[in-house]
Parts: C-alpha cells; structure tokens; sequence
C-alpha cells in the first residue's frame, strides 16, 4: 500500500512538475549556459591570438614598448579570470566585461600604432592575424547577442504567472545581461 | 485644379523614384536562388554583368553538388546601416544559408558604395574556410580589380579561388578517409538486406516442408504424381493434383488454381502498365525548379576588407 501511494506521488509530481514549466525552466537555463559557454570561448580565442600578435608586431617596431606591455598585461587578467553561468550576477558579469573589454581597447590602440609601420602591414603573417583578430571581435558580438537573447528568453519565463511561483520555489534566479560596451560611449580621442 | 493634379502626379513620381534609390535592407536583396536552385547571384542592381553571373552561376552549383557548401553572393550599390558584417550575416541567417546539420553556408557581399567585400562563413565552415584565407583571397584576387572598379574581373577571380579552395579541402579529407576503409554503418544495408533475405529463405522452404508432409506417416516424402484439369475461367487455371507419399504410398488430392499467363485476357495482363509507369515517374530532372536554403546557421567568421 505504501508503495503505491509512492508511485502515485511520483506520477502526480512528473505531470505538475511538467504542466508548471519546471522542464521548461531547465531547458531554457541550460540554454543561457551553453550561450554563455560560446561566449568564453569566443574570448578565450582571442587570448589565444594575442601572443603570436604580440611577437610578430615585435619583430618589427621598435619604440612601441609600452602598448605591447599594456596587451600583454591586459590579456593576463583576462585569463585569470572566469565566470561561471550558474552563480552569474550582474556585478560580477560587469567586472568580466570591463576586463574583456580592457583587452580590446588595448588591442585596438595596438593596431593603431601599427599603421605607422608599412613593413609590418604588408606581411602577410600580420595581415592574417589581423583577419582572425577581427573575425574573433565578430564572434564575440554574435555569441554576446545570443547569450542576451536566450538569457531574455529564460528571464521573461521565469517572470510570468504562474511560472514565477515556481520558479522561486525551485531557486531559479533573473540572471543578467550584457550592457552596450562601456568603451562605445565615448568618441574616440584625436591626438596630433 | 488641374495644376495640383500634375503637381501630385510629379510628386508621386519622385516618392517612387526615391524608394527605388534607397538603401537596402536585408529583406529586400532578392533572393534568386529560391525560383531556381541553379542561381546564386542576386545581383538587383546589375553590378555584374549576365555572363558573369552565369558563371558564377555554374561555378557554384557544380560545388554544391560536390561538397554541399550553399553560398550566396549578393552585389547591390548600397546598405542600409553601412555595415558590412552585419548586413551580411544577417542575410544569412535570415535565409538560413547551409544545411542545418552541418551549418556550411557561404555568404559573399560586395557593396560598391561602402566599397567593401565581405565574406562570411557558418559555423560548420569557419574551420575548412579559415577567416585568413577569406582575407588572403580578397587581398590577392578580388581588391586589385576592385579599387579599379572592375566588379566583373574581381568577383569571378575570388569566387574561382573559394572554388579551388573548397574543392581541394574537400579532396584532401575524401582521400584521407578512404583508407580506412568501410566503416560498420556503410554494411548496414547490406547486413539488412541479407536477414530479409534469409527470413525469406526460411519462410519459403517451410512452406516446402508443410506441403510435402505426409498426413499419414509425418515423413515429407509427399510426390505430385497426376494432375487433372478441371477448368480455366478468366485465365485462373483449377486442377485437380495427386500426391503420393514415396514412404508410405498413401495419396492425396489437392484442388490447385493457378494463373495460366499464357491465355491472359482479362487476368493479369500487368506487365506494360509497369513499362509505362517508367515513363512519367520522374518529374525532378528539370533545371527551372525553385531550390532551399537548408537553415544553416552563423557565428561572425569569415573576414571582410575594405579596397
């Protein structure tokens, strides 16, 4: 008798825990991880690049010390630092960004000064690198909008009625989104 | 009055002629590929010239046939936004450029005004089309013409050298696989084919069995020995059959039918209907049939360059 009252119990919960979105919830959750895992990735590539970057450039100018020093030094923070998809909050996904995006502002003041350089620009090590540089810029915004794209998809459900009861009950948590880099804002600086 | 009317007409006539002046969006670049699966090239502004279009044309429905890469080339005079990258990748998610499995989608932009040419590749194709190689064959083969406004000379070259590209990667991983040999899921048809084949086998000589088994002794041993034709209506023979057991001499009579072939007026008579069935059958050989996008999707590779 108890056991079938067990088993009644499991039936009942499958089907309520179904027709209350939890399946949903997990799924759409899951969803924001494996964005926010493409996003990673995509930053983790340009790391990758940045030595080989920083060696040709190297080989090539000579006073430009300081803004190879600043990649190199921006790029070792980044790596240091990682954020987990599960415990994600919007402080700590602001802190990630604002040292991601230290890297890329250091990154372009590099291929600034390279333009003074036509020895370095016209080797075609350089150029390709500069092409996969570029192309991984591309891919971190392309997986940046669709980790906010699927991270609103999961915050809208998780919000409505009655998912929301829920939601609250199983720990299910808004999780944040990434903002319009800092960098953007400001128009970039013109020095003769 | 009738001043105003002209007024209007002229200022109709000038809406009209803006509209067609705008930049344009992702959704408007016509997708020619859609009415006919052998044209890649939407080219609503006439950039390129027909026989360059028509050997592009070719040039990529020959490598779609081989390798499975969908591609799209897409030359228009302006954009709205002015940006490149954006435009192109969201034409090709929006058309969903590539197989959905594979996600091997190609998308090719040249916008003269932005005076850029920008390549972007589906996930599936950022390893076998490397973002460099997109730059080296834009740098090497397509800027020099365009800087000069050579759209023709330009696009053809490039899309030449993504063909070879293509085609030797593709070449270079069937011959590495080949060695291999088959692997288990190449025999599973055939391993299919063979238990049909021995249940078949099985079937039929039970069928065998049963109808040369003795009722009196249980031996099969059971011998047609004399037949007796009875009647042939509508081409179905019926006959009386003797059957003798060879161990035990005991016989049996069986009424048979079959169907005589020979005298088939109104029985089966089947056998042109199945000739003529090989005539209409096909109806997908034509060239002029609408094609698809296969829903690939796109990740930002691929590189761009401005001349």
């Amino acid at each position: 008798m108890k056991n079938l009252m067990r088993l009644f119990f499991v039936i009942i919960s499958i089907t309520t825990l179904s027709s209350c979105g939890y399946n949903s919830m997990v799924e759409k959750e899951e969803a924001v991880n494996t964005a926010w895992s493409n996003v990673e990735n995509q930053y983790q590539r340009r790391a990758d690049l940045i030595p080989n970057l920083v060696n040709t450039v190297k080989g090539y100018t000579t006073h430009e010390q300081e803004t190879l020093e600043s990649v190199v030094n921006a790029r070792s923070k980044a790596t240091q630092i990682t954020l987990n998809a599960e415990n994600m909050t919007p402080e700590k996904l602001k802190e990630y960004q604002a040292i991601q995006g230290e890297v890329g502002s250091a990154l372009s003041r590099l291929l600034a000064v390279t333009e003074n350089y036509p020895e370095l620009k016209a080797n075609q090590n350089f150029q390709e690198l500069q092409a996969q540089l570029e192309g991984t810029e591309n891919r971190i915004s392309v997986e940046r909008r669709n980790f906010n794209q699927a991270t609103q998809d999961y915050n809208t459900y998780i919000r409505k009625f009655p998912n929301n009861l829920f939601a609250g009950m199983f720990g299910f948590e808004k999780k944040p989104y990434f903002e319009a880099e800092a960098g953007n804002e400001k128009a970039p600086e013109v020095k003769f | 009055m009738k001043k105003h009317y002209i007024i209007l007409t002229i200022c109709a006539i000038f809406c009209i002629l803006q509209t067609w002046a705008y930049p344009y969006k992702v959704s408007e670049i016509p997708m020619v590929h859609l009415q006919d699966r052998t044209r890649y090239v939407s080219n609503p502004d006439g950039i390129l010239s027909v026989q360059t279009v028509n050997s592009i044309d070719s040039i990529l429905y020959a490598l779609e046939q081989k390798t499975g890469i969908e591609t799209l080339v897409v030359a228009v005079n302006e954009i709205e936004g002015g940006d490149c990258f954006e435009f192109a990748l969201q034409l090709g998610k929006q058309n969903g450029v590539g197989k959905k499995e594979t996600n091997n989608g190609l998308v090719i932009l040249l916008v003269t005004q932005e005076r850029c040419i920008q390549f972007v590749t589906g996930y599936g194709l950022e390893g076998i089309l490397p973002d460099a190689i997109c730059r080296r064959i834009q740098t090497q083969h397509m800027n020099p013409y365009f800087g000069k406004a050579d759209w023709d000379t330009g696009m053809l070259a490039g899309i030449r050298a993504v063909n070879s590209y293509l085609r030797n990667y593709h070449d270079g991983t069937e011959n590495g696989k080949r060695p291999t040999g088959f692997s288990a899921s190449d025999y599973y048809p055939f391993i299919f084919a063979g238990i049909i084949f021995i249940v078949f086998f099985i079937f039929a000589y039970k069928n065998q069995r049963r109808k040369n088994r003795c009722p009196h002794c249980k031996k099969h041993t059971l011998r047609r020995t004399d037949s007796r034709f009875i009647s042939n209506i509508n081409g179905i023979r019926k006959e009386e059959v003797v059957y003798t057991c060879a161990h035990c001499g005991y016989t049996v009579v069986h009424e048979e039918e079959s169907h005589d072939d020979h005298d088939g007026f109104g029985g089966r008579g089947g056998g042109p209907i199945i000739f003529g069935g090989g005539l209409f059958g096909r109806g997908n050989g034509g060239g002029f049939n609408g094609g698809s996008f296969g829903g690939g999707d796109f990740g930002g590779g691929g590189s761009g360059s401005k001349f």
